[in-house]
């Protein structure tokens, strides 16, 4: 890239191979960073590093956390006869956000998908069979995407979960809150209908 | 369903322009190579998402320009919507947005609005490769069903992985999420299977009529339906070695074909140049009629050069039968196969130099 400062370019390098930054946003980025103050630029430096060295798995759930077990894990007021099933730590943040879900969590680290290389022992199952067999636990809720890949991963689950003995449930999909019935579409609303209860 | 109007930016051969259009025969004139099937080509792109012609999008991209802008509003059953497609050649992206809300993916277009084009590249439809009509069924059946596009997707995705699978197995690799994506390949295959069956019987039922209305002659039209296989489940367990060694799966919606016949000849090596165009034109015709049944909204036909091999008596007989369609684009090679009194009813256009300018 023909920028005049070899470390200007390092920096926009290294920008690019973060997610979701293309070359444009990389440049945009990297100047911002030049432009402001040098403590903001040495508060987001430490802010990576702290995140880097104290943030892991949690060694029962992999909710990522500073603390090993996870705050959730550690929580005994949360029931511990409930695990909910998600694919990425993101899903358990966004449980929480939602609030009303009061039990425990464990999470997978993807959903099964051979294209992607990706096979029931790349993801934390076998840590999840152990959780259950222990045998505290009452109720597997399998909360995965209602994706191709988050479906097939939670019939994976279900098939195998159901003969030790637990109770396994699927999240519902179905109507977005405030849908009105004529605006679904099709689909939508035959999964709606299949996950009905009794009322 | 009409396009009320059409702004193109980097597309083709055509200049910056807007386009307002009303109801009836939309008609662009002009000489070869100034446009028309470019137009035609535009509006398809805005409405389905992606061109008749089988082409990459980059091809699409006017020379010097860094991607293409197609918008339009559109009136339908459901109200008003504004459409716009944005292509970006660098980034290889194609994004839509419908009153301004971006789509998750470019197939939920289909469920939006509805399209059916016929264009000389049809006869492709007759006498290309299995592929082809595959394509056909699965553009067509996508657009009048949100049920079959979603089973179509799925199924799509299990194929993928089931293969992505068999090729492990076939290296002497062990997967044990084997058996769970073949149920949803059997499964999803075979509900996909299922309403093409349904939907080609009354498919064939139309073409038939549609054969006679535009006048082509009286012999009878038949489209069968050839799934690769009548039980999934069973066959890809009777094959499952075959299957494993090859890599890939052997049966299933993705291996599917059409026979369509004329009195009782298959088109594909019987009919006549005259014959299969006709042949192609009434399954289009047959398209139009179901996907308005199943959604209840009338697409927008498009015809790319569709009288010039007609005789006299053909070309009356096939505008009079658009002049019924709610909103009909047509490209012609000169006004002369307009006649009284469609001239003076259809909304006509010349193209020029890519640019098209309505007459008085």
């Amino acid at each position: 890239m023909p920028y005049s400062s070899p470390s200007l370019t390092k920096l926009i390098e290294a920008l690019r191979k973060l997610p979701g930054i293309g070359p444009k946003s990389a440049e945009r980025i990297a100047f911002y960073i030049l432009k402001s103050p040098p403590q903001e630029s040495e508060a987001l430096v430490s802010a990576i590093m702290e995140a880097r060295w104290n943030v892991k798995a949690c060694s029962i759930c992999f909710f990522l956390a500073d603390t090993d077990p996870c705050p959730i894990c550690q929580d005994k007021a949360r029931d511990q006869e409930t695990i909910c099933v998600v694919e990425d730590s993101r899903d358990v943040i966004a449980m929480e956000r939602a609030g009303a879900y009061k039990g425990l969590y464990h999470v997978l680290g993807g959903a099964l998908s051979p294209l992607d290389g990706i096979g029931p022992g790349d993801l934390r199952i076998s840590e999840l069979f152990e959780r259950v067999r222990q045998g505290k636990i009452k109720e597997v809720i399998l909360a995965t995407n209602p994706t191709m890949t988050g479906d097939i991963t939670a019939a994976h689950l279900a098939q195998q979960l159901k003969v030790m003995g637990v109770k396994v449930t699927r999240i519902a999909h179905g109507l977005p809150v405030g849908t009105e019935l004529e605006l679904a579409d099709e689909v939508t609303l035959n999964l709606a209908l299949q996950g009905r209860r009794e009322m | 369903m009409l396009l009320l109007n059409l702004t193109v930016y980097g597309f083709r051969n055509l200049v910056e322009q807007t386009l307002s259009f009303g109801e009836g025969l939309q008609v662009f004139v002009g000489p070869n190579a100034q446009g028309k099937t470019n137009l035609l080509e535009a509006i398809y792109t805005l409405v389905v998402g992606r061109s008749f012609r089988p082409v990459e999008e980059s091809v699409l991209v006017r020379e010097g320009a860094s991607g293409f802008r197609l918008s339009g509003k559109v009136e339908r059953r459901a109200g008003e919507m504004k459409v716009v497609l944005v292509y970006n050649k660098e980034k290889r992206a194609k994004t839509v947005e419908v009153n301004s809300q971006p789509l998750k993916r470019i197939i939920d277009l289909w469920g939006e609005a509805k399209a059916v084009v016929f264009s000389p590249q049809d006869v492709q439809l007759i006498k290309g490769p299995p592929m082809v009509r595959r394509q056909f069924l699965n553009r067509f059946l996508g657009q009048a069903s949100p049920t079959y596009r979603h089973n179509l997707l799925r199924f799509s995705l299990a194929l993928k992985q089931r293969n992505a699978i068999l090729k492990k197995l076939s290296r002497g690799e062990s997967e044990e999420s084997l058996l769970i994506w073949e149920e949803a390949f059997v499964n999803f295959g075979q509900a996909v299977v299922e309403e093409r069956a349904k939907k080609i019987e009354i498919l064939a039922e139309k073409a038939n009529s549609a054969y006679e209305q535009i006048g082509a002659g009286d012999q009878r039209v038949i489209i069968k339906y050839r799934p690769s296989s009548q039980n999934l489940a069973r066959d890809i367990s009777l094959s499952r070695q075959k299957e494993i060694l090859q890599g890939s799966s052997l049966f299933g919606p993705h291996l599917d074909e059409l026979e369509i016949y004329l009195d009782g000849k298959e088109a594909k090596s019987f009919s006549s140049e005259g014959e299969t165009r006709a042949l192609s034109l009434a399954i289009k015709l047959a398209e139009w009629e179901l996907v308005k049944e199943e959604t209840g909204e009338e697409p927008l036909l498009i015809l790319d050069d569709a009288l010039s091999e007609l005789d006299e008596r053909r070309q009356v007989a096939l505008l009079s039968l658009l002049s019924g369609y709610p909103q009909t684009f047509l490209s012609l090679v000169s006004k002369r196969f307009l006649p009284d009194p469609f001239s003076s009813t259809a909304e006509v256009f010349y193209v020029q130099a890519g640019e098209a300018r309505k007459s008085a």
